[in-house]
């Protein structure tokens, strides 16, 4: 995921990403786009 | 007789405001004046070159935008903290809906003890903040504490208190993924063999939660000592 990476970039943990990433394929299709959401609405903080 | 220092008005490299200034006057020469041109002669030393008492004109407004930004980077610390706390929330949830969706559990006490997951979830030792991967952690034991009470019910018994989830948290989670991947739920199965990977990894961190937790099973079974029979349920806290 594009997010993971830019969200490192501006400081986040890692291993922790790397999880959400790893796990990110197993989840459901409504869980995803809740991490997904997540994700995304933290890099938006970030980019303010 | 001693040449009196030189006055002019508006010295071009010294005053910008008007004020007097006195050209060649040294120390020496302020124990002969008197009155109004000593008290020039303090102001001369006062008075600091133009860029300097620019800089001082705009000061107010340095303050205000220095504390604006302490502000907005307050805030901003506040919002990421707050879409943080949600993700471990989320893994918390995801945990335990795999447990009681997939069939491991159907009874209603489940409930309760959803409580006491997620007072473990969000807790620490010291009232400090969670890191990410604590909050992963945390979320990992908290499922484990649920999938404790289900494969191996006893929370609830007379023995309950004496239940630990020091050093079980890896077993139950492995447990986990062996159970659902039986029951054919093999993408559940790979979420709970990740999570137990990952606090694997971080053995500290995955002790000290199981303190936290142990703290908290011990506080929600004095509190719901009979919650499978139904009885009412109070938070771990």
């Amino acid at each position: 995921m594009r997010i993971i990476d830019e969200l490192i970039k501006f400081g986040e943990d890692g291993d922790e990403l790397a999880f959400w990433s790893d796990i990110y394929d197993y989840l459901d299709a409504n869980e995803q786009s809740e991490i997904f959401n997540n994700l995304k609405e933290e890099l938006e903080i970030y980019k303010k | 007789m001693e040449k009196a220092p030189e006055i002019e008005e508006n010295s071009d490299d010294q005053i910008t405001d008007g004020s007097l200034s006195i050209k060649n006057a040294t120390s020496a020469d302020l124990p002969s004046m008197t009155g109004a041109m000593a008290n020039e002669a303090y102001t001369l030393e006062v008075h600091k070159p133009k860029a300097e008492i620019d800089n001082a004109k705009d000061k107010p407004e340095t303050i205000y935008s220095e504390l604006k930004e302490i502000q907005d980077s307050k805030e901003k610390e506040r919002s990421l903290e707050e879409v943080r706390s949600k993700r471990g929330g989320i893994l918390t949830r995801i945990l335990t809906n795999k447990i009681v969706s997939n069939g491991l559990d159907f009874v209603p006490y489940v409930g309760g003890v959803k409580m006491l997951v997620e007072s473990i979830a969000g807790t620490t030792l010291h009232r400090e903040k969670l890191t990410t991967k604590e909050r992963i952690i945390h979320a990992a034991v908290g499922a484990s504490v649920l999938a404790m009470d289900v494969l191996l019910p006893g929370l609830g018994t007379a023995g309950g208190e004496g239940v630990t989830i020091a050093g079980k948290s890896i077993p139950l989670l492995e447990k986990l993924a062996a159970k659902t991947a039986q029951k054919g739920a093999l993408r559940s199965s790979k979420i709970f063999e990740r999570v137990a990977l990952f606090i694997a990894e971080h053995p500290k961190l995955l002790q000290k939660t199981e303190e936290i937790a142990q703290n908290r099973i011990k506080s929600f079974i004095r509190k719901n000592r009979n919650y499978r029979e139904g009885g009412e349920m109070t938070s771990a806290t």
